[in-house]
């Protein structure tokens, strides 16, 4: 027993954390062992980056313990976390741009030289340099961040990280904006941090790479674990199959629809995160997208409804070709083209404002007559579409930021029914709604495509895409690498995530 | 050297093109009487745009500036008025009325925005409206002036032919340097500017670093109203109307930038001068001062496109580059 505590660096003991509507982290024990490299894998969504958060004081858990070298660990702040020696290389970078790599490493630990706090710069370089010099990087400590590369910058942030104590060391997908020679590189300073006793949990998608570096792997699923394995006693194909094996909830309504006539045609588009897209969509289709997070599908999908600029490439909209200049939103929304976004709070609809208004978003230029709104109209335009979607409301002047998810959702997609649009793309429609909502959410998408529209679907959660979706096209790294379709024997969870991760490819 | 040069931004290359421009055409521009005349009326300017700059670095800004600056005035000017012979102690006791009235407003400023996390804009907005209506409720419309001479000799005596003022505003500009550029603070002030959420996370307490700004801010803002007494021989209610909007604008052509965290208060320094030199150059070659209000909006906006289309074009070729890479 003793001995085993000794092991164990952090202990992680049933851990909860809930968010409206799920379940992130359930009920999930964990042991991290001193001077090992963790792995977590799983789909976007399985709670990998909420548990780290946990772990570095980021987000409070809702009930379970933590023990960190034996003793009782309950981080109420980040700084708590970095005074027990936890620290975490974050996904995205955080740095002051102009600003140089020293002030940005030793942000609030300044060295200082007398009373009056003057900061001593030249031991701060000094002492910066040695650290990237032992990380093995070949930019000086007095250079600006914005004069570095991204993935220079990047690796500022692991100097940020390195720099200080550290006893367990997490990196969340450091390696996203990363080149291949820097990512040897970093293994390098991972290989060497573990060297010298600290742990490390490394969250990755790319899992070559973990398979060579990685010590233990854990698989998480839904908030829960899976399964943690040595490395050496698991294979690819093992953990693919263990990541996916969710179960198919029986809320998908798919009535079998016959494709009409060519909405989308998209070919070799490029654009600022994506390269030669070629894409197809007809009346009545149901299109997947999938691809892990940073794949470039809500960059695409956005490019096509005018949001995003488009460098190179054809964008063929019911047989119209579609100028790329001065291609903007407004010409997407008059050709009909409607998206909802996955960010409903920030780009979906107007907090604050009632149902009736934000439903007439899209579409006020069918409400006037002779330039004056008629309220007559609109009213009933947006009891239209209360009573088509069903949505739970008792009056259609109530305020949108009071409903559910899945009535606010409701909401915008009937901002698009009054305007009869041809394509509606779908940016992760079901996301932190629940499930009874979910259900009505895909009738109401069944239901615009057996009116003969073309829907785009883009989509972390896999069931959901093999569910609903007629073709799954699924991108990585700013590319398609593969389509499946229904009715095939390539049409599984499994053939989709192994495309996205990188291991197979279809042509 | 060739870092200065990328340092400046590229905006000042514009301004010192005009200023080259007035001296060739600009009758008297290079005139030593001239000269001075500039940096004396740029002096109380760049104390004030001290406190803006900061207040900018950190990512907000401070709105009252021009508001605390005329209650300054009015408040030391009625003080100082009554007495016909003032003593050491009298002028000192002015100044101290003078920058205490800006340290209650900087006080209360830093209170309700970096304790009570209150809107910046509104609060300071509030204050400035707040401040300009004592000022007019102190004078009741009436113009305070006729000092006595040596109050009006702390900024107007002329050591080596430059005025007193012109050397309060080095010290005062020097001692900014110092806390911006060498100290702790200093570094905590960029910190706080360039992302609020990272220097949270780093251990800086956020909230100090934001009150100290807005104290200071308020006290070199009440110092400059008294200085602007002592200069201009008068007070009234609108002695200093519109100045937050010239400190803003020193700011920006100083190259400190909206987002926080980005360019350095020498900046302001020079951003001050250049701008009172270009509006003095206006002047010289016939321009009413009507114009000058237009001037330093073109001035503004040209920055402002400098300013965005270069980031812009860094932007796309930044993200683009990971994707070629990858």
């Amino acid at each position: 027993m003793s001995s085993e505590q000794h092991e164990n660096l952090l202990s992680i003991q049933r851990v909860t954390k809930l968010y409206p509507g799920i379940k992130a982290v359930n009920d999930l024990s964990l042991d991290i062992r001193r001077g090992e490299i963790h792995i977590i894998v799983g789909e976007n969504g399985a709670g990998k980056s909420t548990l780290v958060k946990i772990i570095a004081g980021l987000i409070r858990q809702n009930s379970g313990d933590m023990l960190f070298e034996g003793a009782n660990y309950s981080p109420a702040s980040v700084l708590d976390a970095q005074k027990a020696g936890i620290n975490m290389i974050h996904q995205e970078l955080n740095l002051m741009q102009d600003r140089t790599v020293a002030q940005n490493v030793f942000v609030s630990r300044e060295p200082i030289k007398n009373r009056l706090h003057v900061v001593d710069t030249k031991k701060m370089n000094s002492d910066c340099n040695k650290i990237l010099k032992e990380l093995g990087l070949d930019f000086d400590a007095s250079m600006l961040i914005k004069d570095l590369s991204i993935a220079q910058q990047q690796m500022v942030e692991v100097a940020k990280a390195v720099s200080r104590e550290n006893k367990l060391l997490i990196m969340d997908e450091p390696t996203s904006s990363l080149t291949q020679k820097e990512i040897d590189h970093l293994f390098t300073i991972t290989r060497l941090l573990k060297s010298q006793g600290t742990s490390i949990i490394y969250i990755s998608h790319r899992m070559q790479e973990l398979m060579e570096i990685g010590d233990r792997i854990t698989v998480m699923r839904d908030g829960a674990l899976i399964a943690t394995k040595d490395i050496a006693e698991i294979s690819m194909p093992e953990i693919i199959k263990m990541m996916v094996g969710r179960k198919i909830e029986n809320v998908y309504s798919r009535t079998k629809t016959t494709a009409g006539r060519e909405v989308l045609s998209v070919t070799n588009l490029t654009g600022l995160r994506f390269r030669n897209v070629s894409i197809n969509a007809r009346e009545g289709e149901i299109i997947g997208i999938a691809g892990l997070i940073g794949a470039g599908r809500t960059e695409f999908a956005k490019a096509i409804y005018g949001k995003d600029p488009i460098e190179n490439g054809e964008i063929v909209f019911c047989g119209k070709k579609i100028s790329k200049r001065n291609y903007i939103t407004k010409n997407a929304v008059d050709f009909g083209i409607s998206f909802i976004p996955e960010d409903r709070k920030a780009e979906g609809f107007f907090t604050g404002m009632s149902i009736k208004t934000n439903m007439m978003e899209a579409s006020w230029r069918f409400l006037f007559r002779n330039r004056i709104i008629k309220n007559g109209i609109m009213n009933k335009m947006a009891e239209n579409g209360v009573t088509r979607l069903s949505i739970a409301t008792p009056t259609i002047d109530k305020n949108v930021s009071e409903l559910s998810g899945g009535n606010q959702q409701k909401v915008i997609i009937a901002k698009w029914l009054v305007h009869e649009s041809k394509l509606f793309i779908f940016d992760e429609p079901t996301r932190g709604i629940d499930v009874g909502a979910r259900a009505e959410i895909y009738s109401v998408i069944d239901a615009l495509a057996m009116k003969g529209g073309a829907i785009l679907m883009i989509s972390s959660d896999l069931p959901e895409l093999l569910g609903m979706a007629d073709r799954i096209y699924v991108m990585k790294d700013g590319e398609v690498c593969g389509e499946v379709c229904r009715d095939t024997p390539d049409f599984t969870q499994e053939k989709v995530l192994s495309i996205a991760i990188g291991e197979t490819k279809t042509a | 050297m060739n870092d200065i040069f990328k340092k400046i931004p590229g905006l000042m290359w514009g301004s010192l093109l005009m200023i080259l421009f007035f001296v060739i055409f600009a009758p008297n521009y290079t005139n030593q009487r001239n000269i001075i005349n500039i940096l004396q009326n740029s002096a109380i300017i760049i104390i004030v745009s001290m406190g803006m700059g900061i207040t900018i670095l950190s990512g907000q800004i401070d709105m009252s500036i021009g508001g605390v600056m005329t209650a300054s005035a009015v408040i030391s000017a009625m003080y100082i008025a009554h007495i016909q012979e003032p003593t050491v102690t009298d002028i000192l006791s002015t100044f101290l009325i003078g920058i205490g009235v800006g340290g209650v407003f900087g006080f209360l400023n830093g209170l309700l925005i970096a304790k009570y996390k209150f809107n910046y804009w509104l609060v300071t907005f509030a204050m400035m409206s707040i401040a300009y209506g004592i000022a007019q409720v102190v004078t009741q419309g009436k113009v305070i002036s006729g000092f006595s001479k040596s109050f009006r000799n702390v900024t107007t005596f002329s050591l080596g032919n430059i005025p007193m003022v012109v050397y309060i505003a080095v010290l005062v500009s020097l001692f900014m340097f110092f806390l911006t550029y060498k100290t702790k603070f200093g570094m905590h002030i960029y910190a706080v500017g360039a992302s609020e959420k990272c220097a949270a996370q780093s251990g800086i307490r956020v909230d100090k670093v934001r009150f100290v700004i807005y104290l200071l801010s308020g006290l070199l803002s009440g110092f400059g109203g008294v200085l602007l007494v002592s200069k201009t021989n008068f007070a009234s209610a609108n002695v200093a109307s519109g100045q937050e909007f010239t400190a803003m604008a020193n700011v920006i052509i100083g190259g400190i930038s909206f987002d926080g965290g980005k360019g350095g208060l020498l900046g302001a320094f020079a951003g001050s001068i250049i701008l009172t030199a270009i509006l003095n150059g206006l002047q010289l070659m016939g321009l009413s001062n009507y114009w000058q209000q237009v001037f330093t909006g073109i001035f503004i906006l040209m920055i402002i496109i400098i300013d965005v289309v270069s980031q812009r074009v860094k932007k796309t070729k930044n993200t683009r580059r990971v994707y070629k890479n990858a």
